[in-house]
Parts: structure tokens; C-alpha cells; sequence
């Protein structure tokens, strides 16, 4: 049992920089939630004070993040100078269950997500929401569960609603160009993943009602409905 | 003392000679459809080819076609090698046997020559919950750690046919009063467990370098007749470490090691060269070439490639 509790304590002291500060001034106390032999305590004392620690930090730092930036390069660019501020409180929630792309894009987007009022970065909605639908359509397809009657969209079709236009807000960011100028107004871009590569095409403001409206569970009874109907991106049961 | 009986100890003289291969990144497919005549083979990270969504998930794991064809593509003119990053063969609070079979699964269908893994742990099964380090850390040198290792080796042979090779890890913290040194402990585990060793003198020589310890008597104390592939790589610094960086050309020092491998080790079958998919611009179509036909020239020179030619 020491074993497992020296590995959680040695990946715990890499990750969190308040413990391996406080594992260095006083390791008794900082490693006495783990259950270690007096050899095993004695090690992670060195070890926090090895210059190899730092190394170590930046290898855990770098490989967190290039997964991160990796699947939402626009959304780290979008946050500039805060990046650093806010995947530190973001990694500051604890160890992810694992490194891969999508989950760990998934989590990272759901805590800006749930901070987004907090942080006040102009169109990071907007940017994080394409940046994961382009994402999921890139990995492959899960299997659906059975929906309940009604209509639904095509699962490899996602909507993003932009609060300006897509395009040139997408290539600003891409740029690193200001966006402060950027003139509101309702936006719809569909994302589409059905031939294999995704493709993004703006809507209309009726389309993009519309499958706003199927997503959120509802059948309207419209010629655009039909129309998306037709062309598949929405399909009926 | 572990007590648990093994697989059969495999036969690694009767493994395939395969000559000098590169690791696949993303950056590989142009150079390769070019210059597939560098490479005798390739070695892939077959968890880059899918998704793996979580010991929950069903299924867990979900295949990334495009990589997938581009894999069954290069298996059709090439032999390959398995070599996977995803066991964490030596967490202590778990041993992923759904890993395992998924391994097994693409051995049978992509013909492996052999798969490998890391000797390290970099996940931790927590309170029911799975954590990921974040990193690759070195498990101890101790004798608790080798019994572990020897059952899980035994294991892994069991659910995955063919040989399973480890390889030696980087460790930029060096841990105090470990029960044996490296060499011994690499020994015992492929002596005892029955995997081969797959040595990446790259790592050898980040240690040395960085905990000031001769890389050429480390190779010595090795037993390799348990080597069967052996990684060259580039490193880089990184505040005030030599990191395996796998960013660009092979260093000086780490050819030579390769050389002294190659002279001694009876079973070597394949040497690896490794770079990360961002030096692929630094070191260019030409920088790779030259980097296989260097690691060439030492598999030319080993003895039994000269005793077969001159016999």
C-alpha cells in the first residue's frame, strides 16, 4: 500500500507547487496524508528539492497544456495573457482521470464555460463553442443511444451561434488582431462533418433559429424545416 | 519474492531482423511515401490511432479512421511495431487489462513484430477514480517494485501473444537509497518476467548527463542479450537538464552508445529513430535520411550482420 501512496504523493508534489513548497520546508507534515515508510518519506523530501523537480514540473506543465492548446488553439489565443492565470486554476481542481484530447478539451471548456462572466473576454463563447463542435466532429463517430421520437440533427452537424460575424472574428483571433471592433449581431455557422473533413457554412438567421429550435428538442412545422430536412442535416423519427 | 509462474521464456534469436526503423508522428507520411526505401520498418504509438474514452466507456475505445488507413497502409509495405504509451505497467494501484486486450486486438490484425511499453507509471487509480500524472514518472529501483513488475511482465505475456519488450525510462529526479542500481534492475526484470529490453540510450544518456554517471558503464553492466530494439533521439536543455526531447539530430555520444550496444547485443533486431512531429521542419526530408543511414551504418557493422556477410 506504501508503494501506491509514494506514486500518488510523488505526482501530487509535481502538480501542485503549495505542496511541493510545503513537502520542501517541512515534509512530515506536508506528506502526512499519505500512508509512506520513513524511506519512502525521506525520498519524496529529496525529491521535491532535486533540480530535476523543475524539469519535471515543466515536462507536467507542458503536456497538460499542449493538449489543451492542441484541440483549442483559438481559445488560448483568445486569452492572451490570462492563459497562464487560468489553466492554473484550472489545473489547481485536482489531476484529470486522463490526457486524452477530447475529454481533457471537454473539461478545460466547461470550467471557462462556467466562468465566462468572471473572466469578460470578448467572444470567448463564441470561439470556445466552435472550436469544441469542430473538435467532436473530428473524433470518431460514438455510437448514438436511441433519441426519443422527433426530430433531431444529424449527429456529425453541430449549430454554433455567434454574436458577430464568424468569419472575420474567427480569422482576428486566428491573427492575433483586435476584436474590440467587431459590430454585433446574431450569427448562425453550421459545422459539418458528414463527408469526413468538417466544413463550416453560415445559415441564415431563419436556418439557424430552426436547428436551434431541433436541438433544443422541438419539431417546428416550417419550409426551413423542411428544407434541412431535405438536406439531411436534420433527420426525422 | 514473487511465486507466481510465468509464459514460457521467449526465444527473442528467433525474432525477425529487422533493420532500422523511425518511431510515426504526424509529420511522417509525406517523408515516407518519398523515402520509404530509409526505412525497413516502422514503429507506431498505437494509442495515437484512437480515442480512448475512459475504463467506463463502452466502447472505450473509438478508432481514428484517417490514422487507421494511413497504419494499414504503411503495415502493407512495411513491417511494424507496436510501441505503446498507455499501460503505466508500474502504477501501483491499478494494471489496465482493457488496455491489454486492446493491444492484442491490433497485434492479431496489424502482425506486429513485437509491442513495447514504458517502464514507468503515469496513472494512479484514486479512491475508485482513475488520476493521470501528467508526466512519465520512474517507478523505484527496489526490490518490492521488481516483484510488482515480474507478475505484471508474466501478465502482459499472457494476454498479449509475442514478445513484449520494456523500455528504460528518463528520470530527471534521481531517488535516494534505492534497493539496486538501473542495469541491475533491468536485468533481473527481463530475466525474471521474460520480456526483452528495449533500450533507448538516448534516455541512458540524459541520465548520465544529468546525474553525472558514465552512460558507457551502464551499458556494460547490462546483460543485453535481453536487447532487442534500441531508440536513438535528440534532447535538448531545459533549465539546466538535458531533456529527451526527441527535438532533432542524434548527439555524438549517443551514436556511440548505439555503437557499443550494437557490437555486444546478440538479439538486437531493430534500431529506432525518434523525433517529435515539431523538429520535423528543422531537421528536413535530408536530416532524416541521414539520421537512419548513420544508425544504419551501425547495424551494417554489428557482428552477426558482418558474420552473415562474410559467411
Amino acid at each position: 500500500m506504501t508503494l501506491y501512496d509514494f506514486q500518488r504523493a510523488l505526482a501530487d508534489c509535481v502538480a501542485d507547487g503549495s505542496l511541493r513548497d510545503a513537502a520542501r520546508q517541512a515534509p512530515d507534515t506536508a506528506l502526512a496524508g499519505y500512508a509512506l515508510s520513513p524511506r519512502e518519506r525521506a525520498r519524496l523530501a529529496a525529491a521535491v528539492a532535486h533540480p530535476g523537480m523543475p524539469v519535471t514540473v515543466g515536462l507536467y506543465r507542458a503536456n497538460r497544456l499542449t493538449v489543451i492548446h492542441g484541440s483549442l488553439p483559438l481559445t488560448c489565443t483568445l486569452l492572451g495573457d490570462m492563459l497562464r492565470a487560468v489553466v492554473d486554476a484550472y489545473w489547481a481542481h485536482g489531476a484529470p482521470p486522463d490526457l486524452q484530447h477530447a475529454s481533457e478539451a471537454a473539461r478545460f471548456a466547461e470550467f471557462l464555460r462556467a466562468r465566462l462572466e468572471v473572466l469578460g473576454v470578448p467572444w470567448l463563447a463564441e470561439v470556445l463553442a466552435f472550436e469544441m463542435a469542430a473538435l467532436e466532429l473530428t473524433l470518431p463517430a460514438a455510437p448514438q443511444p436511441p433519441s426519443a421520437s422527433g426530430a433531431r440533427l444529424h449527429p456529425r452537424v453541430r449549430l454554433v451561434r455567434f454574436g458577430t460575424a464568424p468569419d472575420v472574428l474567427l480569422a482576428r483571433v486566428a491573427a492575433t488582431q483586435p476584436t474590440d471592433d467587431l459590430v454585433p449581431a446574431e450569427r448562425w455557422l453550421l459545422l459539418d462533418g458528414r463527408s469526413g473533413a468538417v466544413e463550416a457554412r453560415e445559415l441564415t438567421t431563419v436556418m439557424g433559429w430552426t436547428l436551434a429550435a431541433v436541438s433544443a428538442g422541438a419539431t417546428p412545422g416550417s419550409a426551413a424545416f423542411d428544407a434541412l430536412v431535405a438536406a439531411g442535416v436534420v433527420s426525422e423519427r | 519474492m514473487s511465486f507466481s509462474t510465468g509464459p514460457a521464456r521467449p526465444d527473442l534469436a528467433a525474432l525477425p531482423h529487422l533493420g532500422v526503423g523511425v518511431l510515426f508522428n504526424p509529420a511522417l507520411p509525406p517523408f515516407l511515401a518519398e523515402h520509404l526505401d530509409a526505412v525497413d520498418f516502422v514503429e507506431v504509438i498505437p494509442d495515437m490511432f484512437w480515442e480512448d474514452r475512459g475504463t467506463g466507456a463502452r466502447p472505450r475505445y473509438l478508432e481514428r479512421a484517417g490514422l487507421v488507413a494511413v497504419l494499414e497502409a504503411l503495415g502493407a509495405r512495411r513491417p511494424l511495431t507496436c510501441h505503446s504509451v498507455g499501460l503505466s505497467i508500474g502504477s501501483a494501484g491499478l494494471f489496465d487489462e482493457a488496455h491489454l486486450a486492446q493491444i492484442a486486438a491490433w497485434h492479431a490484425r496489424f502482425g506486429f513484430a513485437w509491442h513495447s511499453d514504458h517502464l514507468s507509471f503515469s496513472r494512479m487509480g484514486v479512491e475508485g477514480h482513475e488520476h493521470h500524472a501528467g508526466v512519465s514518472l520512474a517507478v523505484p529501483y527496489d526490490e518490492e517494485v521488481l516483484d510488482l513488475l515480474v507478475d505484471r511482465v508474466r501478465a502482459v505475456r499472457r494476454a498479449v501473444p509475442g514478445t513484449f519488450l520494456l523500455e528504460n525510462n528518463v528520470a530527471y529526479v534521481a531517488l535516494p537509497e534505492q534497493d539496486m542500481e538501473e542495469p541491475a534492475f533491468l536485468n533481473a526484470l527481463c530475466a525474471r518476467g521474460g520480456c526483452g529490453l528495449l533500450l533507448d540510450v538516448h534516455n541512458v544518456y540524459c541520465n548520465a548527463v544529468n546525474h553525472g554517471f558514465d552512460a558507457a558503464d551502464f551499458v556494460d553492466a547490462l546483460d543485453l542479450a535481453h536487447v532487442v530494439e534500441v531508440h536513438v533521439a535528440g534532447g535538448e536543455e531545459l533549465l539546466g537538464m538535458y531533456t529527451d526531447a526527441h527535438s532533432g539530430a542524434v548527439p555524438e555520444p549517443v551514436w556511440e552508445l548505439l555503437a557499443r550496444v550494437g557490437d555486444q547485443a546478440p538479439n538486437l533486431r531493430a534500431i529506432t529513430f525518434e523525433f517529435h512531429e515539431s523538429a520535423y521542419d528543422r531537421l528536413g526530408a535530408a536530416g532524416i535520411r541521414a539520421q537512419l543511414e548513420r544508425a544504419r551504418t551501425v547495424w551494417e557493422a554489428r557482428p552477426a550482420a558482418v558474420g552473415s556477410a562474410v559467411g
